[in-house]
């Protein structure tokens, strides 16, 4: 069984932006875990269940979206809200993404702003789904 | 030859000349009828055929056979069999007027049978220049006809001893000038058969070349696409690449001017929203782009549900109300109360009014308005400013893909965006246009205009 946990995982792989992500969210009152490999998001999933994962598709060792795919395929993993964040426009998104189980779609660069927003509404309708 | 001589003087024997002579005709005609040469092709063998069967058949010296040149003036010997000497030889020519009578008679005649050449009066122009040098004292002429008019004449020639052309001689030099106008006909035949399969060939070869034109064509074509297609691939990976390290940069500067980071000076402030402010331009920009690169790939498609047009209008609207306080412009906006339900794609609504006033902040001087209304099944989107206004002479090729020089005074971002902007309205059956000047001083309006229409979504369940 593993642990639910309070953070946030962050999966970023330019590593300015990850920290720029990172200290907003903190500022915003949430505990970040920050990686910028899909090796890394494996590890801090194989030992925490996060809140809310926020993914950026193009990584150095593979797809967000096939990393995606194996989250919705594990049990533990099938209802955590993934955002997310990338460098492809919205057509990608429908194509792939979201018919493959992603919770939400920003596209770079997005304002704090609404970030915070889309987090926050993902993370309400996660405890409703749940209390349902 | 020798048999054919024998049998004619056995038969002239016996006195049964008449009978016997007609059969060895009918079948030296019919051999030469049926013959290969006469329709194989080769008509110079033919005539040699002929004319040696002709001096054979009626034992003379001299049978030739002559065609009128193209332009009737001359009568040229196309082939001449001496029976002595065994020699085919062909060339000689003959000035057709200076033979009026000859002619004349070869007109009327079946045949010119003139036992004395030299005093027959059909004959007799012959004499000096032809038949005496030639010792040639009888003749018996048979005119070829062909296409409806004298083509020629096949020439017996009688040498040294005159001699009287018997009916069946007669008759047989006709049948050979027959049989000269039959070979000529299949000549003429086979010209024309020549002529068409050249004309085919040809053709085919036109063909050939413009199918090969065509390919080139197409491939070049091809090429031109695949190139088009990459540099809309490049524009947008290009595109897609920018965004990260702006959005990095853009959100450092949040980062700051949340004060996260602690107080920041009035000085401070202001340099960060120049970042900011520019950060936010070079997004536009980026967007317009991947846009360009969408429409000139045909890609360019839109994703509408069924919206309240105020949200995304107002959202643009407010990503600019802060830029404009910090500019000193007084930008309003009026957005009415009611919902305008409608079929549109939500971000490109927002990406319209963003170019528009985009556009209207950067040429205003002191203000820029936005407003949204909707009336009569239609919904209108109007932001103008008071800049300087647009050359009247721009304003035709105002919406056009590719920014022209003379309207890069007014900014590349100009031509692009409102390209854009075009593209969008018209997805979705809209239209844009453009007024200005709008007052004495300048001044421009733009104004969208969108069809509303009911949702075509089903009931959320």
């Amino acid at each position: 069984v593993i642990a639910p946990s309070s953070r946030l995982l962050v999966v970023e792989d330019e590593e300015d932006l990850l920290e720029v992500l990172t200290e907003r969210l903190e500022w915003e009152g949430y505990a970040v875990e920050p990686v910028s490999t899909l090796a890394a998001a494996r590890t801090a999933l194989a030992a925490t269940l996060p809140r809310l994962v926020l993914l950026d598709l193009m990584l150095p060792d593979g797809s967000g979206l096939d990393f995606l795919a194996e989250m919705r395929a594990s049990p533990s993993h099938t209802n955590t809200p993934v955002l997310i964040l990338s460098g492809m426009g919205e057509e990608n998104a429908s194509r792939h993404g979201m018919a493959r189980g992603a919770s939400g779609w920003l596209t770079k660069p997005v304002g704090g702003e609404v970030l915070i927003a889309t987090i926050e509404k993902l993370l309400s309708q996660k405890t409703v789904t749940s209390d349902q | 030859m020798t048999k054919h001589r024998k049998t004619a003087a056995k038969s002239a024997s016996e006195g049964d000349v008449a009978g016997e002579s007609q059969q060895r005709h009918n079948r030296v005609l019919v051999r030469l009828a049926t013959g290969s040469s006469i329709t194989g092709g080769d008509f110079d063998a033919f005539l040699r055929c002929l004319t040696e069967a002709a001096a054979e058949t009626l034992e003379v010296e001299r049978a030739s056979v002559w065609l009128f040149s193209p332009d009737r003036t001359r009568l040229r010997c196309v082939d001449l069999f001496e029976r002595a000497a065994w020699n085919h030889s062909q060339g000689i020519e003959l000035g057709a007027r200076d033979y009026p009578a000859y002619f004349r008679a070869l007109e009327t005649e079946r045949v010119i049978d003139a036992q004395d050449a030299c005093g027959d009066p059909r004959t007799a122009e012959f004499r000096a220049g032809y038949l005496e040098p030639l010792r040639i004292v009888s003749l018996l002429d048979a005119p070829v006809r062909w296409g409806g008019r004298l083509a020629g004449v096949v020439c017996h020639e009688q040498v040294g001893k005159e001699r009287p052309w018997t009916s069946e001689d007669q008759a047989f030099a006709g049948s050979l000038g027959d049989l000269v106008s039959i070979a000529l006909e299949d000549q003429q035949r086979r010209r024309t058969e020549e002529a068409l399969r050249e004309a085919v060939r040809t053709n085919r070869d036109y063909v050939r070349e413009l199918s090969n034109a065509n390919e080139e064509l197409r491939r070049a074509n091809e090429q031109l696409k695949e190139m088009d297609r990459l540099k809309s691939t490049f524009l947008a990976a290009v595109s897609h690449e920018l965004r990260t390290p702006l959005a990095t940069i853009q959100g450092a500067v949040e980062n700051l001017l949340t004060g996260m980071t602690g107080r920041i000076t009035e000085m401070q402030l202001r340099m960060l929203e120049i970042i900011s402010r520019n950060a936010g331009r070079l997004n536009r920009l980026i967007e317009n782009l991947l846009e360009f690169s969408r429409l000139s790939s045909g890609r360019f498609s839109i994703a509408a549900s069924h919206i309240d047009l105020r949200q995304p209008v107002r959202q643009a609207f407010e990503n600019f109300r802060t830029l404009a306080d910090r500019g000193g412009l007084k930008l309003s906006g009026a957005i009415p109360e009611d919902a305008i339900m409608t079929m549109a794609d939500h971000d490109r609504i927002i990406q319209i009014a963003t170019n528009l006033l985009d556009n209207a902040i950067r040429f205003a001087r002191t203000a820029a308005a936005l407003s949204l209304s909707a009336r009569d099944g239609s919904a209108t989107l109007t932001v103008e400013d008071d800049g300087p206004g647009i050359d009247a002479e721009l304003l035709p090729r105002l919406f056009q893909q590719f920014p022209r020089a003379d309207i890069r005074s007014a900014g590349t971002h100009l031509g692009l965006g409102l390209s854009i902007v075009k593209a969008i309205a018209e997805a979705h059956g809209g239209s844009v246009t453009v007024a200005s000047p709008t007052s004495a001083t300048g001044g421009t309006r733009f104004s969208v205009v969108f069809p509303i229409k009911a949702s075509t979504e089903r009931p959320a369940s």
